[in-house]
């Protein structure tokens, strides 16, 4: 518990595996952490305009190089051999190894510490603010209070643990002052004389404008929650309405086509129907037809028949009429006896 | 004789008395029709008298052939014997001691003459006493397949192409006493036209002491029998099972049916209740829920098609009666049976139907199944039920057409009677079934237009039987599916002129029945059971237990 880490701890092993985040190779020759470290200074000098900076823990000496690229006379130590062995040539003369917990020799107008103290144990963190405390009136300093994963993490604390141990050394956070652009918790601590009601005053003021904006964006989240409910029932109102629509248009359609399988039943039922009248009256007319054929053709016999029985009586007719006449010629004429009887009395 | 006769008569012969074959004898001899040979196969008989007889008549008539012999081989081989030695197109089967027709031969003829592809043939009979009495006719019914499962009800006189008895293998040894029924299904199956004459052809000798006995006598007959259904089901791929009828000679067809057939029973209702039995019930309730406990067919839904006027109360107990088998489709247009059941039918998603009233109670166990099953077969087009009174009197057991009306044959029977030719007791082929109780292949129905709409109330069940059969399809009467059917027997429903004149003005007026003989032929008889009858019957491979428990008349006209 509470061990800090060594200067093996920073091997290239460490600073190949980029745990230093962003960019590949850091070094100087990389453009895009010069170009970083280019801003970070132009924003240093712009805050404090130092004549002379240490960066505590410099690692391979970036912001010192880049603070002295805009002319700031700036140094460097680090812990790491390897680091400041591999720095850039022009640095490296303006680098050197040492622990942070050693006190610092020249006074600086500013000394940066950044990501370095929860590397350490909580005893030479102490020791390293102690020595930072001494040799200026100003510290830029940034420690990760998260980030456990990185295995040299040992010694990570909320910033308002470090405000607290440096307000112990009579440092306090410069509240005007946004670090912003070096990382989220970064903070320059300044040495002042405050009395509590100066501090009070300096940390209310920053209370307010944080509290007045959380209530703010609290009441703007409210309403942004009512606003996503407010459209979700009208984007599910509508929806829904949507689906019962269709819904209803499914079921008509459904009656329609149970309606349309029923026409085809019942036309079905009347074709076959249909079908079986005629093919039973057409039996019934094929029956009838010969039923009428054989009709006729007994017609043809009775009137074959009939033909042959007038002639039949034609010719009995006309011997009657003949036995008649003859009978009756016969009848006319009076007897042999009568008629010699007639001639004996003459008359 | 030069060329091949048309007929080959073949008589298997075991000590008949020598009077009795000389009887037998010249009743073959009087055949109007000439074209024949007789073979008459002597089975070894013992006395001696027998062939000389056969022998004598053979030196005088050349068409005359007597084969003995060597062995006494029984009815089987002595039979194939006289198949073999057969040279005519045709088998004519005959017993030693029975009498032909002097018309049988010709009437045969004539019909062969019509139909180049018959393949068999089969005649009426009745029966022939001591005393030269003539009785128990039996009018048969055309060809039906279903029945010959039942019953042996071709029998005398059957007259098979020679070509196609021995492509299936001639009588086969095993089925001692049903050999003929046997040989009669085997026939059946692969011929290309069966031929009923309704003409009565045979006499059948009930001789006491003949070579035949009393089918009760013979049960190993009846087990033959039970054994070729069984064989002609499994030659099928009919899963079924074959079981001993109520009398013997009678057999019960168990068919299987398919777990995954989803059946849709359709129902149509107004809600109305009844005094039935002298307790009131709300009549589709108490069918749906003796439809659901009768049955174990699972993958079932009941479309109850209802009027408006119907109470919420009765949907809501048949909500707890049916569960989620239960389709509600609520009918609002004016009084129409044909159009509710079409309706249902249409609204079904069944690939079988099954037309149920509402005023019906399921007796049988496994109803469902057993009404089904047999649309498996393609050429069943209906299968019907066996229905009852309340007070246990057949109310139906399939329709006849005939004389110009359309009957229920067998009504007013007792229930425990086996009706004529135990026609109430096996499952047989039927002009027409009663919609009440139905059930039809989803895609039949659709293809024959369902029930005619233009009938609203009467003989729309008529119609469609009539479609069916239209169709090529035949029509089961299923009977071991009996429900009650609480149709008030007093209830005059009023038939209009106009109703039957449009099923007239379709299929013309009913003159015979195909199935049902003319039913006035039973008039005036005394009801009596089947069995009865049954200890007259006098050998296996006859219409056994003559079933003439016919009872009266047994016509009523269908108004439903």
């Amino acid at each position: 518990m509470g061990e800090g880490t060594r200067s093996e701890d920073y091997s290239s092993t460490y600073y190949n595996d980029a745990h230093l985040g962003g960019y590949d190779n850091y070094s100087w020759d990389n453009p895009e952490w010069r170009s970083f470290f280019l801003g970070i200074a132009d924003r240093l000098v712009g805050i404090a305009n130092p004549r002379t900076v240490l960066d505590v823990g410099c690692a391979r000496g970036l912001l010192v190089q880049a603070l002295v690229e805009r002319g700031v006379d700036a140094h460097g130590t680090d812990i790491s051999e390897h680091a400041v062995a591999s720095a850039h040539d022009d640095v490296r003369p303006r680098l050197s190894v040492a622990s942070a917990t050693e006190p610092i020799v020249q006074r600086h107008d500013l000394v940066t510490c950044i990501e370095v103290l929860e590397h350490m144990s909580p005893l030479d963190a102490q020791r390293a603010i102690d020595a930072m405390t001494a040799a200026t009136d100003r510290v830029v300093f940034s420690s990760s209070p998260g980030d456990h994963d990185e295995a040299t993490h040992v010694n990570t604390r909320p910033t308002a643990q470090w405000a607290a141990s440096f307000a112990e050394r009579g440092f306090f956070r410069r509240t005007d002052v946004d670090l912003g652009f070096l990382s989220p918790w970064a903070v320059m601590f300044e040495r002042a004389e405050l009395t509590a009601h100066a501090l009070t005053q300096r940390y209310e003021s920053q209370f307010d404008v944080v509290h007045a904006e959380l209530l703010e964006k609290r009441s703007a989240l409210l309403e942004a929650h009512r606003r996503i409910a407010t459209l979700n029932e009208q984007l599910e109102s509508q929806v829904s309405g949507k689906v019962a629509e269709q819904a209803s248009q499914v079921e008509q359609w459904q009656a329609e086509v149970l309606d349309a399988r029923h026409q085809l039943l019942t036309t079905r039922d009347h074709v076959i129907g249909s079908e079986a009248e005629v093919t039973r009256l057409r039996g019934e007319n094929a029956r009838l037809r010969a039923e009428l054929n054989r009709a006729r053709k007994q017609l043809d016999n009775v009137r074959g028949r009939l033909k042959e029985a007038r002639t039949r009586t034609e010719r009995l007719t006309r011997r009657a009429n003949r036995l008649t006449a003859e009978l009756e010629s016969s009848r006319s004429r009076p007897s042999f006896a009568r008629r010699a009887a007639r001639k004996v009395l003459g008359r | 004789m030069s060329s091949a006769p048309l007929f080959s008569i073949v008589t298997p012969v075991y000590e008949p008395p020598v009077d009795v074959l000389a009887d037998t004898i010249a009743s073959v001899l009087a055949q109007d029709h000439e074209d024949w040979e007789w073979i008459l196969v002597d089975d070894c008989s013992p006395t001696e008298a027998v062939r000389e007889l056969i022998r004598e008549h053979a030196a005088r008539d050349p068409r005359i052939r007597l084969v003995e012999r060597e062995t006494n081989g029984h009815i089987v081989a002595a039979s194939n014997d006289g198949i073999e030695a057969a040279r005519g197109t045709f088998i004519v089967l005959l017993d030693h001691d029975d009498l032909l027709t002097a018309d049988a031969l010709s009437a045969n003829a004539r019909r062969i003459k019509c139909f180049d592809d018959v393949d068999y043939l089969y005649s009426d009979e009745d029966k022939v006493d001591d005393a030269g009495e003539l009785y128990d006719e039996f009018r048969k019914p055309d060809w039906s397949p279903e029945r010959l499962r039942g019953q042996m009800y071709t029998s005398h006189l059957s007259v098979m192409r020679t070509e196609v008895v021995r492509r299936v293998g001639g009588f086969r040894e095993g089925y001692d006493g049903s050999q003929d029924h046997d040989l009669a299904l085997r026939v059946g199956e692969v011929a290309r036209r069966v031929v009923h004459i309704p003409e009565v052809l045979y006499h059948w000798r009930a001789v006491v002491g003949s070579a035949s006995a009393d089918i009760n006598a013979k049960p190993y007959a009846t087990i033959a029998g039970a054994k070729a259904v069984q064989d002609h089901l499994d030659r099928l791929e009919i899963p079924a099972e074959v079981g001993q009828g109520p009398v013997p000679g009678h057999y019960q067809v168990r068919r299987r049916l398919d777990p995954g057939v989803k059946v849709s029973v359709v129902i149509p209702t107004i809600g109305q209740s009844d005094l039935i039995w002298g307790a009131r019930r709300v009549m589709v309730v108490e069918a749906v829920r003796s439809l659901l406990a009768r049955t174990r067919h699972g993958n079932l839904e009941v479309v109850v098609v209802y009027d408006v006027p119907t109470p919420e109360s009765v949907l809501d107990e048949l909500r707890e009666v049916a569960g989620d088998k239960l389709v509600l489709e609520r009918f609002t247009r004016p009084f129409n049976y044909s159009e509710k059941m079409n309706v249902g039918c249409l609204r079904a998603t069944g690939d079988r139907l099954v037309f149920l009233n509402d005023d019906v109670e399921v007796i049988s166990e496994g109803w469902l199944e057993q009404l089904v099953a047999p649309l498996d077969e393609p050429d069943v087009g209906l299968t019907g039920a066996r229905l009852y009174f309340s007070d246990d009197t057949v109310q139906h057991a399939g329709h006849a057409y005939m004389a110009g009306h359309y009957l229920h044959p067998y009504r007013d029977l007792p229930r425990a009677s086996y009706g004529p030719f135990g026609a109430l007791i096996i499952n047989r082929e039927a002009s027409g079934v009663t919609a009440a109780c139905a059930a039809m292949r989803r895609d039949t129905f659709l293809a024959i237009g369902g029930f005619s709409e233009v009938l609203p109330a009467n003989f729309n069940d008529v119609d469609l039987c009539y479609k069916v059969r239209g169709a090529g399809l035949r029509i089961v009467y299923v009977a071991g599916v009996e429900l009650y059917h609480f149709e008030s027997r007093s209830r005059e429903r009023a038939v209009h002129d106009w109703e039957r004149d449009l099923v007239r003005g379709r299929w013309g007026v009913p003159q015979d029945d195909p199935y049902v003989p003319q039913a006035d032929r039973y008039e005036g008889r005394p009801a009596r059971r089947a069995g009865k009858a049954a200890a007259k019957g006098k050998t296996q491979g006859k219409p056994q237990g003559k079933a003439r428990g016919t009872g009266k008349a047994a016509r009523s006209g269908i108004a439903s």
